[in-house]
């Protein structure tokens, strides 16, 4: 039952009054017409449910059903646009269709729509964007630039509806109209997350802070309020724009569920993929590959919430299990791609920072055995190589010099990178540029070493660069800190390494390379690449020019890019005397002064029966299957081929490797993402093991991740016995780290193939040798102790061959298990094994907290400036060396 | 040009809004409440509530339209509006003479193409 107070039936029965007034002469009964208007007000106050009608009420209701000024201008003839009006329209002329405008909006009804609907969004939008507090406490509802600018559209549209209709004209007007539509749908898919958050943000409302997850709410609420007035403001609402209307609404709700869906998908995909069985992992692995939104799969490497909607998903990958899924579906690691991005994180401190452009801001590995990603703001700005080789020795000795530089703003860097080495290589020599003097390095146990370098270099924040292996012919260098603001380090490698014998009258040297890194570079450096060689160069080296000095001495130099450097192509093969099979060098750091003896021999491998050929079809392959089954195919006959195809599990191809079946179906085989060679390399060493005399060789790319643990197939090459069980031969095809690898690290049943040209050369060099065809060339060095060889032989040898001999000797030692003597060795001929590590620290203070002795610079090895004499002396060494052969004149030895 | 527009959209309005209340009625008969609803929503029309009450008391005048009165159970009583005979006659003369209005500017626009 509804109540009229007193006051409302005057006002109703006051304005009755003034209508009967203005229905004079309209052509309508007033009587009627009131009698209507009466039972209209109450239908309204009816259809309201109010128990009790005001005057306020009454007003409400007349506003709409009965105002007096149209009514007054209400005519059946043609509209009179002169007659004078209480509520004069600015634009239309009073007619009978014309609607009355509605009242205006209280002012305080303005001043809640210009808070509530504009300046509350404005500053939750520029608040989250700026300080991500919503994304790092519940779920990010700025994952991208696309949102943020959906959700500036309520602020504006709701600006916009504040203004009056005369001042935009009817184009403003449907404009207005539309964003408003849209405002209301962004505002709408906005506010239903929060909804779970309005408890909190009730509370908060008292403190203020409150009001920024309710800003979807109170948005979506001020535009429908505006919606409602500009529906009845808009005279020209056609159905066409009322349409137009919807779609707008509907558009942006569309677009934001189109930003949801892949996400959802790839997310839930993921899960399966990381959690599931084995059967449906790989087809989720399959699905990702080819539909998988990669930068979702990128940010969960790197833990960052994937956006609105999304992080109410019950899928939680660890970043652990993300990262290892991002490679088998990219077929690269996480960190070798730009972090993901959003535009809110150019600017920004903190957490947020991740995801920068360029690099991720928080080094999480600083200090650690892992390369990790690029941090932002280092970069390398100089890189040369400077080497000399000795063909007729078969060593040579690269000093590589590397400067960095970081332009980051406040944070210190630390520079890390996995270098490759030449094959059997050794860091000899490691040097910092203190405050532009050369500060040379200390080698001690690798424990130790690392230790002083975390204490130094991690907590006290001082100078140091740290060498470590970190594999097989492989190393890791780390030094820290660059300073930010433009500041540089500068730092040094001395590399010694035997030649790569082609038979006895050839022997190439291979470049150190970068296999890892965490530093960016120019596009425009290049490495500066300078060889001086006691031989002559076979052919013409790509790359690099010949200079000529005033002697007529031949040097090599060129610039190379990062790439080219790892390239197997880049190898110098230089020709050697075939008679200079013995080499003295003196040991001087060892007890009683001995000598070093180096022979060449030619020893016939036991032939091989049995080869299983391992080929991993992960995406990096691309474009090299083809190639090598063209190998494959040219391979002589001799030992059975068996060809195991690694893509998704392992495939056995049908016949003898060489086999037209066989190289047909390798053809077609599909590359696709990053694969797991392991379960590949067990099967291939339990099929070549049930022969005797067999070799498994493994054509890869890049292994960056580590998708299994190894031990299973780590046991099939620990546990074998004897020559004839299968060895491991590595051949890597495209360069960069490989994890499988590092893990197989210290057996001696693993070994790598030597780049040094195409694909097939190498493979049938490499199968002319193992099946017997070929002698292989060895070096073979053994010290001698109290042996004075005559004096002139005793020169010709560098101390460097005493290096690569100390290097076979703490391999030795450490297999045998006497840890201690290996690493007393390392260290007393400054090599850095794995059991030993290079460290350079700024102050002997330093080197006293730590317990350890920097090297003296006169002992270290030096590559000589171009120019100076030792070419010439070399030169007449080897014809020394050679008269000593041919008078020693016996056979190579076989064994 | 967009006060061209808004003049021009009126004068339609103005020469439709009693075809529309006949329309409305010929369904079946409406109270006036109801009426006032239903055509208050039809976008483009652009008629309010203030406008309709002198309008369909000057129908019933006319003898276009007829009413009854009907107690409702939550509400005053209703005044229900029908149409009368002459009403519909009015109203299928006004739909032809439109009709032909339309396809007589439908040959302009083809002429004029549909840009």
């Amino acid at each position: 039952m509804t109540t009229w107070t007193v006051t409302a039936q005057r006002e109703l029965e006051v304005h009755l009054a003034g209508l009967r007034l203005s229905l004079a002469g309209s052509g309508a009964d007033p009587d009627e017409v009131l009698e209507d208007v009466r039972r209209h007000v109450a239908e309204e106050a009816t259809a309201a449910r109010l128990p009790v009608v005001t005057e306020a009420d009454v007003r409400r209701f007349l506003s709409r059903v009965a105002p007096l000024a149209p009514l007054a201008s209400f005519r059946t003839g043609e509209p009179s646009r002169s007659e004078p009006s209480a509520a004069p329209r600015p634009e239309l002329p009073n007619n009978p269709a014309d609607p009355p405008p509605p009242p205006r909006m209280p002012w305080w009804q303005r001043l809640l729509i210009l808070f509530f609907g504009v300046v509350v969004p404005v500053v939750a939008l520029v608040f989250e964007a700026m300080k991500r507090a919503c994304a790092q406490e519940f779920f990010d509802p700025l994952p991208t630039f696309w949102h943020g600018l959906l959700v500036g559209l309520v602020p504006v549209a709701n600006a916009l509806g504040l203004v009056s209709p005369a001042a935009i004209g009817a184009n403003g007007r449907r404009v207005r109209w539309l964003l408003n539509s849209a405002a209301i749908g962004v505002a709408a898919v906005y506010a239903v997350p929060f909804l779970p958050l309005m408890p909190i943000a009730l509370l908060g409302a008292i403190f203020g802070f409150g009001l920024l997850p309710l800003a979807p709410l109170v948005g979506l609420t001020c535009a429908l309020n505006l919606r409602r007035r500009m529906a009845r403001e808009e005279p020209a609402m056609t159905p066409r724009l009322r349409r137009q209307g919807w779609a707008a609404l509907v558009a942006p709700v569309l677009l934001l569920i189109g930003f949801v869906v892949p996400t959802a998908w790839t997310r839930h995909q993921a899960g399966i993929a990381v959690l599931g069985d084995s059967t449906r992992s790989d087809n989720a692995v399959k699905w990702l590959r080819r539909w998988g939104n990669h930068d979702v799969l990128l940010r969960e490497c790197y833990g960052y919430r994937p956006g609105l909607w999304n992080d109410l998903m019950p899928v939680h990958l660890p970043a652990e299990l993300a990262q290892q899924l991002y490679f088998r579906v990219t077929g690269q690691p996480f960190n070798a791609v730009t972090p993901p991005t959003t535009a809110w994180s150019r600017r920004n401190r903190g957490w947020v920072n991740e995801m920068e452009v360029g690099g991720v801001e928080w080094d999480s590995a600083l200090g650690s055995e892992a390369v990790a990603g690029r941090v932002r703001g280092l970069s390398m700005v100089s890189s040369r190589l400077d080497a000399m080789a000795d063909a007729g020795a078969v060593w040579s000795y690269v000093e590589w010099t590397l400067e960095f530089r970081n332009d980051h703003e406040w944070s210190q860097r630390e520079a890390r990178a996995q270098i490759q080495l030449p094959p059997g290589g050794v860091v000899s020599r490691l040097t910092l540029w203190v405050n532009g003097e050369e500060r040379e390095a200390a080698f001690a146990g690798r424990s130790q070493v690392r230790e002083a370098y975390q204490q130094i270099a991690v907590q006290e924040r001082r100078d140091p660069v740290l060498v470590t292996t970190s594999g097989p012919d492989r190393v890791l260098m780390q030094c820290f800190p660059v300073p930010p603001r433009g500041g540089t380090m500068k730092v040094r490698l001395g590399i010694t390494s035997p030649l790569a014998l082609q038979g006895n009258g050839e022997a190439a040297m291979v470049w150190p390379s970068f296999l890892e890194r965490n530093f960016g570079q120019s596009r425009s450096l290049t490495h500066g690449v300078w060889l001086d060689a006691a031989q002559e160069v076979a052919g013409s080296p790509e790359g690099l020019s010949a200079v000529r000095d005033d002697r007529d001495r031949v040097g090599w130099h060129g610039q190379w890019t990062d790439a080219a450097l790892g390239e197997p192509g880049r190898a110098i093969v230089l020709k050697r005397d075939p008679s200079s099979i013995e080499h003295w060098a003196p040991d001087r750091r060892g007890s009683g002064g001995g000598h070093v003896r180096q022979r060449i021999v030619s020893q016939a491998s036991p032939p091989v029966r049995r080869v299983a050929v391992v080929v991993e079809a992960s995406l990096g392959m691309e474009g090299f299957l083809g190639e090598i089954a063209g190998a494959l195919e040219r391979l002589p006959a001799g030992p059975e081929i068996g060809v195991f195809v690694v893509h998704d599990g392992v495939i056995r191809l049908p016949g003898d490797g060489r086999g037209t079946d066989a190289v047909s179906a390798l053809r077609q085989v599909r590359c696709d993402g990053g694969q797991d060679s392991v379960p590949g390399l067990e099967t291939a060493w339990d099929w070549a093991a049930g022969g005797a005399g067999s070799a498994v060789i493994w054509i890869h790319g890049s292994n960056p991740v580590l998708l299994r643990p190894m031990e299973s197939l780590r046991q099939r090459f620990e546990r074998q016995r004897g020559a004839s069980t299968p060895r491991l031969w590595d051949l890597p095809i495209r360069h960069g780290p490989n994890r499988v690898i590092e893990k197989l690290d210290g057996l001696d049943a693993i070994a790598s193939i030597p780049r040094l040209g195409s694909l097939a050369s190498d493979l049938e060099r490499w199968m002319r040798v193992i099946d017997g065809r070929e002698p292989r060339w060895d070096l073979v060095r053994e010290r001698v102790e109290g042996h004075s060889p005559d004096s002139s032989a005793e020169s010709m040898a560098s101390t460097h061959v005493t290096r690569l001999w100390a290097l076979g000797e703490v391999r030795r030692l450490g297999q045998a298990r006497n840890l201690a003597a290996a690493t007393a060795l390392a260290a007393t001929h400054q090599l850095v094994t794995p059991y030993s590590g290079a460290v350079v620290l700024e102050t002997k203070q330093q080197y006293q907290q730590t317990g350890l002795q920097p090297v003296d610079p006169g002992t270290v090895p030096v590559v000589p400036e171009p120019g100076v004499g030792w070419l010439l002396l070399v030169g007449v060494l080897a014809l020394l060396v050679r008269r000593r052969a041919q008078y020693v004149a016996r056979p190579p030895e076989r064994s | 040009m967009g006060d061209f527009f808004d003049n021009w959209t009126v004068q339609v309005r103005k020469g439709l809004i009693e075809l529309c209340v006949l329309n409305a009625l010929a369904e079946r008969e409406r109270y006036g409440y109801e009426l006032v609803k239903m055509l208050v929503e039809i976008p483009g029309l652009g008629i309010t509530e203030g406008t309709l009450y002198p309008l369909l008391s000057r129908l019933r005048l006319q003898g276009l339209v007829d009413t009854r009165l009907e107690e409702s159970p939550e509400g005053p009583a209703r005044k229900y509006y029908t149409l009368s005979d002459d009403g519909r006659t009015l109203r299928t003369q006004m739909l032809e003479y439109l009709d032909q209005l339309n396809r007589g500017a439908g040959i302009l626009r083809r002429r004029g193409g549909n840009a």
